[in-house]
């Protein structure tokens, strides 16, 4: 007789997720050290750039995406406890917060577009070196951050797909779970950029 | 805190936690906040970080549940901000007594 039982490796799963999770640390962390470099080098014009920051808007972003990680910590606990109805509802606030996210952070990139300040724009050439590099890192950082919420938005909502067709449930929930990682991980990123960007002023 | 284990082992945390260490994370963005318009710049630069580590640590510990992980995934991932701490290290020693 054929065994039709599926062999499913729960920990090789989350290990599998970590690990890439551990790349994204050091990739991330790359443009933290040429940050950390930078500010040190040019301390005031750095400062210069920052004003140029909302932070009112970088603070309620702030709040969403924390907001947005108890959402999808929630969806998981649902999930184990067999409430895939729920889940998929958290799911889906999950996905709306990350999207007001990445409207307000299009909102400010305009802000800045609309005053001349992107990469090599003539008004940011004729500042100095300092901030020239300070916009270059944060339409960086930031941009990689936000692709990073896209991906996010992307596998969540097909996570919500397999939770609502019980591909997901209470006895295997791992990619949920890996899912969520992912976001909590890009929220654990953003935690690091708000006052690298916001706060120093 | 409230924390259970299903019948196939998988650990469930409460929402109750989750409420708890999202208004904890919410606070401590009040204090960073409050700490970059109040301090003498300088120290606010390195209290932003700090407070900010403490945002990320209750993240990787509770939202991620690192301390339901094994030892070896644990150390781990402490290898990995081990390392990326190091390479900071490193090239700051170098950049801070580098002439010019």
């Amino acid at each position: 007789m054929e065994d039709k039982r599926e062999e499913r490796d729960y920990g090789g799963a989350k290990y599998g997720m970590w690990f890439f999770l551990l790349t994204e640390i050091l990739f991330f962390g790359g443009m933290f050290l040429l940050y950390s470099v930078f500010r040190y080098r040019f301390p005031d014009q750095f400062h210069a750039g920052a004003s140029e920051e909302n932070l009112v808007l970088g603070s309620i972003n702030t709040v969403l995406l924390l907001t947005s990680s108890l959402f999808m910590a929630a969806a998981i606990t649902a999930v184990k406890r067999g409430n895939n109805k729920l889940s998929v509802i958290l799911q889906a606030l999950t996905v709306v917060s990350g999207v007001i996210f990445l409207i307000i952070k299009g909102t400010e990139w305009g802000e800045k577009i609309s005053k001349g300040l992107y990469p090599a724009s003539p008004v940011l050439l004729k500042t100095g070196k300092g901030e020239i590099l300070y916009f270059g890192l944060y339409y960086v950082m930031t941009g990689l951050h936000g692709l990073h919420v896209l991906a996010g938005i992307i596998v969540i909502s097909f996570m919500m797909y397999y939770t609502a067709t019980g591909k997901i449930n209470k006895n295997y929930p791992v990619r949920l779970e890996n899912a969520g990682l992912y976001w909590h991980f890009v929220d654990m990123v953003w935690i690091y950029l708000f006052p690298l960007f916001y706060l120093v002023t | 805190m409230e924390q259970n284990k299903t019948r196939e082992g998988f650990s469930i945390v409460g929402y109750r936690t989750y409420v708890f260490i999202w208004v904890i994370l919410l606070l401590l963005l009040a204090l960073n906040i409050a700490v970059s318009q109040i301090l003498v710049k300088g120290i606010t630069v390195l209290l932003n970080i700090i407070i900010a580590s403490c945002m990320a640590l209750l993240d990787l510990v509770f939202f991620m549940n690192l301390r339901h992980e094994g030892k070896f995934l644990k150390l781990v991932v402490f290898m990995a901000i081990a390392v990326l701490t190091l390479i900071i290290l490193f090239t700051f020693s170098d950049v801070w007594f580098r002439a010019g």
